[in-house]
């Protein structure tokens, strides 16, 4: 709630003059719209919201906002859809929310296959327009409806991944406003005139300051402006789809892709080969489905997924790899991939899936993943609450994770899921080099539950760091946190932190938390 | 601590398995996913015209989409705002055209259906006296001269004079027209309701109106959260339709054909509640209506809210899983058999349609966001290069016709049944 003081009233009005009324909020009813998402912290924090909400319209607005932040010590934090808000979310007094929906600039540059874009425009619509000149941009985990730079600076987890790469590798020339409101330029952007179209330097290459894993949480300023890579995309203009939501059905051109779906005995065998599938180099987009996954994609209501569970149809395919043959180039491409793909199957002992599971899952459920992987269906089975344990590894260490995580999340979940869910789903990226994975039970959203698993998340995590795995719950603690168990790299990163931001107005609470830092290291110098 | 922990079990309720409709659950378990905002995204076809939510695109807050009346929904509930805490409470719940669209959109992933809360809140806002002044006039003439168009009852039957047919307030009959406050007054679209009864009549319908006594379908007014004058209105016409003896009714607007389908059944109405288009595509299909002449015209066909995606939401009427049905196919038939016009889609259609911006009581209360919108879908079907779009709905093409107007455009926006009279 807005503190109403002078201070308030003077950010307020130096935030109208220099944006406009209809671009600052800070009434209780609009505020309460940034008050949570679905994850457990902002569940349980829902009650703490902003005092600001602005909508800047270029690049220089954002300068002019975070100027005036350094000036008058308030924070801020960036907001475009919204899935990750937790970790944007306000914790402090006076905390202002820069809200994109007006930066909704796109270009795409067809000869080099790049995307120019600002925050608010979505995979979905870089998509449309680069389909419609035979490109693509890739299959967003998060829903294709959220902001395709957010998603690239942040988690990045695509589905495409596997062959275009973590999306790291996808950033080119970046904008990037300083904590300090100076505005850096990076890759060749930097050298005038040179435009977007590479993504390294000047000097060490700064994406993987900002992304890392999973981003710095707009801690180290703003990016307004960013060129992602585009890829070949071999299919028509439009998605040709037909019926009506949520029945709908999309048929693929059969020349230029081929879904494959092999299941396997043992979870290793099924990295095994999909490690085989990577070393060759075949395929667009590869993931690993355990049956609680494939039952809720399938399903279109909630009741229906349990429906499923409970008949056992889609247990029958434990360890199932999705894999889809792109014939990027041409259809003898696709013939070529399929003579291997077979070869390694038999060499691994997979097995394909009847033609009636096939016929029931890929028209209606993998050929419109083509677009997204559409993540926030995942909040409908367990009451839009969703929160997971993310694992970020080498495939076969992904697995190692699974039992340990199960132990923790069978006891919020319904005992029908055991013997037959407990796995993780598995994303491989560059090729099978390394990988994503996820374990995404239901929970119910009611408080005391939320809390639990909430409170389990976290001793895991705790775990996990203590015998560094570099496993992470979504939108939980910052590096000064995490950092003890991994060489204490906070340290370094608080000195970068304190570089940047001098005034500590970039979104203070996340990523690292120097005022928590500050305290411990006070506490520790205290003689004993 | 671990046995604590392991004392909770679920399920606790019935949320994992079959759905039930409770308002503070729909407001609670808003994941904030931004689904409701955008258009589903295998289906976005075009960057420019992406979005649902025309609110949420010209509000740019998220206080004014579907999450964020969600927030603003669950927040008052609990007490944790009150109406005395913002003036801007009122605005965000009603600069909202009651489309549907995110309501169509959230369905799909969530099983909820979050404008069913809009809706209710609305109601428990008249309520409790929280009334928007913008519609105090209008809802005031409503109740004195039962209609939403600030006219005078005894001008209602205008649209009638000199038309050859059945007046059902002093003869029996199994079919009424129901003309609606829209095509009653507006003095500029009397052709349409003239043109319906005469497609009717030329295809043998026995067809009659109630005229002068035709009163408000009451649509309007339930979607502004005055459901006592909801409930009056449709009594009225449940009444003077059981009096007639009428089976069917048949409407060429899209929210009294929502109401009368949908609503009026809770109130105990049995009649057979029919669109123009379905109409006319039952004829068509039986032989009754051919269409003779040539009508060389690239057009691009609108799909009403409330003809469409709102079909499915309604109480009683949502069924998780099930498709988001509509009115979809009839328009499309009768456009495509139509020998000379080409039908040229825009970007969003069916349960993806662009709102025209006129419902919810928008069309009254703020004339520059409903401009706004109608403006939108101009300008998307302006991108299939159609020279006309059509319609199916009085307040759609009341809409798009202002909209053109205000851009200084060409773009023919005629309603279906016009296009039918041009080939017949």
């Amino acid at each position: 709630m807005p503190l109403g003081d002078e201070k308030h009233r003077l950010i307020y009005s130096e935030l109208v003059s220099m944006l406009g009324e209809s671009n600052v909020a800070d009434g209780p009813a609009t505020l309460k719209a940034y008050s949570r998402d679905m994850f457990a912290v902002s569940v349980l924090r829902r009650k703490r919201g902003p005092e600001f909400i602005v909508l800047p319209g270029s690049t220089e607005d954002v300068q002019r906002i975070i100027q005036l932040a350094n000036r008058y010590k308030f924070p801020f934090s960036v907001i475009s859809g919204g899935w990750m808000f937790p970790l944007m979310g306000a914790a402090r007094p006076y905390w202002c929310i820069i809200d994109f929906k007006r930066m909704t600039g796109l270009e795409i540059d067809e000869k080099n296959m790049y995307a120019i874009i600002q925050p608010n425009v979505t995979h979905a619509q870089v998509q449309a327009e680069a389909m419609k000149i035979g490109l693509y941009n890739g299959i967003p985990l998060v829903g294709a409806h959220m902001s395709a730079l957010a998603n690239h600076a942040w988690h990045g987890w695509h589905g495409t991944a596997y062959r275009t790469g973590f999306s790291t590798r996808n950033i080119l020339g970046m904008e990037w406003i300083l904590p300090t409101g100076e505005l850096l330029s990076t890759g060749s952007l930097a050298a005038p005139g040179a435009g977007h179209f590479w993504g390294e330097g000047p000097g060490p290459d700064l994406r993987n300051l900002r992304k890392g894993v999973v981003g710095d949480n707009g801690s180290l300023g703003i990016i307004t402006r960013m060129a992602i890579k585009l890829h070949r995309w071999p299919g028509p203009r439009f998605l040709p789809t037909e019926g009506v939501r949520p029945q709908k059905k999309c048929e693929l051109p059969a020349d230029r892709f081929k879904w494959y779906f092999i299941n396997y005995p043992t979870e290793k065998k099924l990295i095994d080969a999909m490690y085989e599938i990577g070393k060759a180099e075949i395929g667009g987009n590869m993931e690993r489905y355990d049956s609680q996954r494939l039952a809720f994609e399938y399903a279109k209501s909630r009741d229906e997924y349990w429906g499923l569970l409970e008949q056992g149809y889609w247990q029958k395919f434990p360890n199932t790899i999705a894999l889809c043959l792109w014939g990027f180039t041409s259809e003898k491409q696709l013939q070529y991939e399929e003579k291997v793909l077979n070869q390694i199957i038999d060499e691994t002992g997979g097995e394909l899936w009847p033609k009636e599971a096939y016929e029931k899952f890929v028209p209606y459920v993998a050929n419109t993943k083509i677009r997204a992987i559409w993540g926030p269906r995942w909040c409908r089975n367990g009451g839009s609450m969703q929160t997971g344990w993310l694992v970020m590894d080498t495939l076969d260490e992904i697995l190692s994770y699974t039992p340990t995580v199960w132990e923790h999340l069978r006891k919020y979940t319904p005992p029908y899921l055991e013997g037959h869910g407990d796995s993780a789903w598995v994303l491989p990226f560059d090729f099978c080099h390394f990988g994503g994975g996820d374990n995404a039970p239901p929970f119910e959203k009611k408080e005391d539950i939320v809390k639990a698993v909430l409170a389990e998340a976290m001793e895991q995590m705790a775990l996990d760091t203590k015998n560094g795995k570099t496993t992470f719950e979504l939108a939980t603690a910052p590096i000064n946190v995490t950092g003890p168990s991994f060489a204490n790299f906070h340290v370094p990163m608080a000195k970068i932190k304190k570089a940047f931001d001098p005034n500590n107005v970039s979104n203070p609470t996340r990523f690292i938390d120097m005022d928590a830092m500050e305290r411990a290291e006070k506490e520790a110098a205290k003689p004993s | 601590m671990v046995t604590e922990k392991r004392k909770l079990s679920l399920p606790t309720d019935d949320w994992n398995r079959k759905y039930y409709w409770d308002i503070r659950k729909v407001a609670w378990n808003c994941a904030r996913c931004s689904t409701c905002k955008w258009v589903d995204v295998w289906e976005v076809k075009d960057a420019r015209f992406a979005k649902i939510c025309p609110s949420s695109l010209y509000y740019n807050f998220d206080a004014y989409s579907c999450q964020g009346r969600m927030d603003l929904s669950l927040a008052l509930i609990d007490k944790d705002l009150t109406y005395d805490d913002d003036p801007q409470i009122l605005d965000i719940m009603f600069k909202c055209n009651t489309c549907g669209g995110c309501d169509a959109m959230c369905k799909g992933v969530q099983d909820m259906e979050p404008l069913r809360v809009m809706l209710e809140m609305r109601a428990k806002f008249i309520e409790d006296g929280q009334l928007l002044p913008q519609f105090m006039p209008i809802i005031d003439n409503l109740r004195k001269e039962d209609n939403m168009m600030m006219q005078r009852k005894a001008d209602r039957g205008k649209w009638a004079e000199g038309l050859d047919v059945k007046d059902l307030t002093t003869q029996e009959g199994e079919v009424v027209f129901h003309a609606g406050c829209r095509l009653c007054f507006d003095q500029e679209l009397w052709h349409v309701a003239r043109g319906a009864v005469n497609l009717l009549k030329k295809a043998g319908v026995d067809v009659g109106i109630m005229g002068k006594d035709e009163t408000c379908c009451g649509a309007r007014a339930y979607q502004m959260g005055y459901r006592g004058e909801f409930t009056k209105y449709a009594e009225n016409n449940i009444e003077a339709w059981k009096n007639a003896k009428v089976k069917t009714v048949v409407v060429s607007c899209s929210d009294g054909y929502y109401a009368m389908k949908r609503l009026y059944p809770e109130l105990g109405a049995n009649f057979e509640v029919v669109h123009i288009v379905e109409y006319i595509d039952r004829l068509v299909k039986e032989g009754k209506l051919k269409f003779t002449r040539n009508v060389p015209m690239r057009v691009t066909y609108h799909d009403p809210c409330h003809l469409g995606r709102r079909l499915s939401q309604a109480p009683g009427y949502y069924v998780p899983g099930q498709p988001i049905m509509g009115i979809y196919e009839p328009p499309r038939n009768i456009i495509k058999s139509i020998p000379g016009v080409e039908l040229a889609e825009m970007y969003r259609i069916k349960e993806y349609s662009w709102c025209c911006g006129a419902g919810g009581g928008v069309i009254d209360a703020y004339p520059d966001f409903n401009n706004f919108t109608a403006t939108e879908r101009i300008k998307e079907a302006k991108d299939t290069g159609a020279e006309a779009i059509v319609t199916a709905c009085s307040w759609c093409q009341r809409s798009l016709t202002d909209a053109v107007t205000s851009m200084g455009d060409k773009m023919k926006v005629i309603d279906i049944v016009e296009l039918i009279e041009q080939a017949i």
